[in-house]
């Protein structure tokens, strides 16, 4: 994990500013035949400009549920029953679709996981990326295709006149990611949201749009919100840390402090479920049990079932955060101590 | 097809029809050349064909009745393709019949196409209630014999073309429904229409500029699938009677009066029958190689 390394120690500091988007208390239920469950509980997220938030946790546990209740972007059945989302001051729950239509694409913009289905396969690129640019800012045709022919430069597509005029099937994943990566910010948004972007991209590719994530933070003075569960991707882009467990965030800290001294047992575990290059590791330690399905969540803490650390305090209550510092804070009863 | 193979291949010295060919991507697809040829001759004679009509189609030569075409015994020059119990010149009339048989077939076909398609992708953006009734009706069309619902409305309702043309339009408007439905919600659950979503798209873009891009050569090649039947239909509904009243005259009308003289005269119903075989399947060739065209993901 020498990646960690590469990360300034600015951690402080940013909690006193306003932050661009804050969720408080956003709760998402699914409506089921079986009954309405509970995916997302309680959440609390915030992130500054300039920041990149990173949100981990296993498949399930409601990290892009988050986002996408954030953006209203929920199919049918998901249904947002209590919280906020402050975005510059504005609770996008509040505000009309119209109004969420001008927001999505040109101040929030957002990026998904499976980049070769992300992207219409009876279009050209070119044409996408153009749309993007229609519709938010009022470009004569040859502005926007020169705009978009930077912008696929921008981001790193070689060729970009001939590229323009291709269709996503003869893009392979890592150009069709930075494809959409130009789409999204094409309009240079003040937030982007990427929901797992490097998950379906082998290895080699992953860094490099980690690492293009991260220049285009920088350039364009974004804030970004990282969706993984990937903790290696963590350790190399993100600032902040969230880490969601079953519907929950559980722990919220700067990514070193996050890295150097898990509080949560969950986050621990998570770590140590992680091979290492700076110490001999015998064998990786797996978190025993699954993740359970939002209708087997338990009350009290949701980790409970397979924490080895808890006690009869643990079952039925629901654990309060514990603001260890100004920036980290744990929902657990015993957190764990430094040894 | 990388720049390099194209331009070696446009390299190589063809003739100008060869060219032709290769760049409507025709090369080697004689079956769907020769079925563009006939449908284009069709579409036509269909349009500027009363240039060349020798005759009125109802003008009778009762000295000439039932004379053969000019390659059958008996057969002269005056009346090419012979005449028929009236003495009215059957080129003539089918030139007219043509021209009404396409226009119904063509006008019929975009009624049902639009109609069809619209309800489908309704039902799959409400859901709930108005898909299960929308798609009830779709259970009820299905389960009912088209044809005589045909003729019951034209029987009730009276006949004219703009009637005839709207009952053979709604037959097939089911399977367009059903396809659209299916194809929206399968497009819908697409993550590229969240992707367009997130960058502020409206459900009416999205629809328009998005998911109706990607499902509409499927429905073009279903149009071109279901053309043959309504002109078929139009055909078995003029054949019957009910469809096309003299003195008007269409291909399926000529070829219920030539049923009489099947024995006798068997050029009135053969011509009329001969057209109509060769447009449907020419139409369904075409639909066919319309349909690999028409994916990008095929190319």
């Amino acid at each position: 994990m020498n990646e960690i390394e590469n990360i300034q120690p600015d951690a402080t500091g940013s909690a006193e500013e306003t932050p661009l988007l804050e969720v408080r208390g956003l709760s998402v239920v699914f409506d089921t035949p079986e009954g309405s469950v509970k995916v997302v509980d309680n959440v609390d997220l915030k992130v500054s400009a300039g920041r990149t938030l990173g949100l981990v946790g296993e498949s399930g546990s409601g990290k892009s549920v988050t986002c996408l209740a954030a953006l209203r972007l929920l199919a049918e059945r998901g249904r947002v029953t209590s919280g906020e989302v402050l975005f510059e001051g504005k609770d996008l729950l509040k505000a009309s679709e119209g109004e969420m239509e001008a927001l999505r694409g040109c101040k929030i913009a957002m990026i998904f996981q499976d980049p070769m289905v992300s992207l219409n396969p009876v279009r050209t690129i070119g044409w996408q990326i153009t749309e993007s640019l229609h519709l938010h800012k009022n470009l004569s045709k040859s502005a926007a295709k020169s705009r978009t022919l930077e912008l696929l430069d921008l981001v790193g597509i070689p060729e970009p006149k001939t590229r323009y005029g291709e269709y996503p099937h003869q893009f392979s994943g890592g150009m069709s990611q930075r494809a959409m990566i130009a789409m999204a910010i094409a309009c240079e948004p003040k937030l982007l949201i990427a929901d797992e972007p490097t998950t379906a991209l082998d290895v080699t590719i992953q860094a490099q749009i980690l690492e293009l994530l991260s220049d285009l933070k920088k350039d364009l003075g974004m804030a970004l919100i990282l969706i993984t569960h990937d903790l290696g991707v963590i350790a190399e882009a993100a600032d902040d840390v969230a880490v969601m467990y079953a519907g929950r965030i559980v722990e919220e800290a700067p990514v070193l402090d996050l890295f150097d001294n898990p509080l949560h047992h969950y986050t621990k575990g998570l770590l140590n479920s992680l091979p290492r290059v700076d110490r001999k590791v015998e064998r990786l330690s797996a978190i025993a049990g699954a993740a359970p399905p939002p209708h087997e969540f338990v009350e009290g803490c949701r980790f409970e079932p397979r924490c080895g650390h808890c006690n009869d305090n643990c079952t039925g209550v629901r654990p309060e955060f514990q603001q260890v510092s100004a920036t980290r804070r744990v929902a657990c009863i015993h957190p764990v101590t430094t040894p | 097809m990388t720049t390099e193979q194209t331009k070696a291949t446009t390299g190589i010295k063809r003739s100008w029809l060869g060219a032709l060919l290769h760049r409507w991507g025709l090369s080697g697809e004689w079956l769907v050349t020769i079925a563009l040829i006939y449908v284009s001759f069709i579409l036509f004679v269909a349009i500027f064909g009363f240039l060349f009509q020798p005759y009125p189609h109802t003008q009778l030569d009762l000295f000439n009745q039932l004379q053969p075409p000019v390659f059958m015994e008996g057969g002269s020059w005056a009346h090419i393709l012979g005449t028929d119990d009236l003495g009215r010149d059957v080129l003539s009339r089918l030139i007219r019949g043509l021209r009404l048989s396409v226009l119904i077939g063509v006008v019929g076909t975009v009624i049902g196409a639009i109609l069809g398609s619209f309800l489908g992708i309704v039902a799959a953006h409400f859901r709930g209630w108005v898909e299960e009734v929308l798609m009830m009706l779709v259970d009820i069309q299905v389960s009912l014999p088209f044809i005589i619902f045909a003729l019951a409305i034209l029987a009730f309702v009276g006949n004219n073309l703009t009637i005839l043309i709207i009952v053979v339009g709604i037959d097939g408007w089911e399977r367009y429904a059903r396809l659209a439905r299916s194809m929206v919600l399968s497009a819908n659950q697409q993550d590229y229409v969240l992707a367009v979503r997130s960058l502020g798209l409206s459900n009416f873009k999205i629809y328009k500029r998005h998911v109706l891009p990607n499902i509409l050569g499927t429905l073009v090649v279903q149009a071109t699938i279901n053309l043959p039947g309504v002109i078929l239909l139009e055909s078995t509904l003029s054949f019957l009677g009910l469809g096309v009243q003299a003195p008007m005259t269409s291909l399926g009308q000529i070829l219920g009066v030539g049923r009489d003289y099947l024995i006798l005269a068997p050029w009135i119903a053969v011509f009329p029958g001969m057209v109509i075989f060769f447009l449907t399947l020419s139409i369904a060739v075409i639909g066919d190689w319309l349909r690999d065209r028409l994916d990008p993901t095929l190319k």
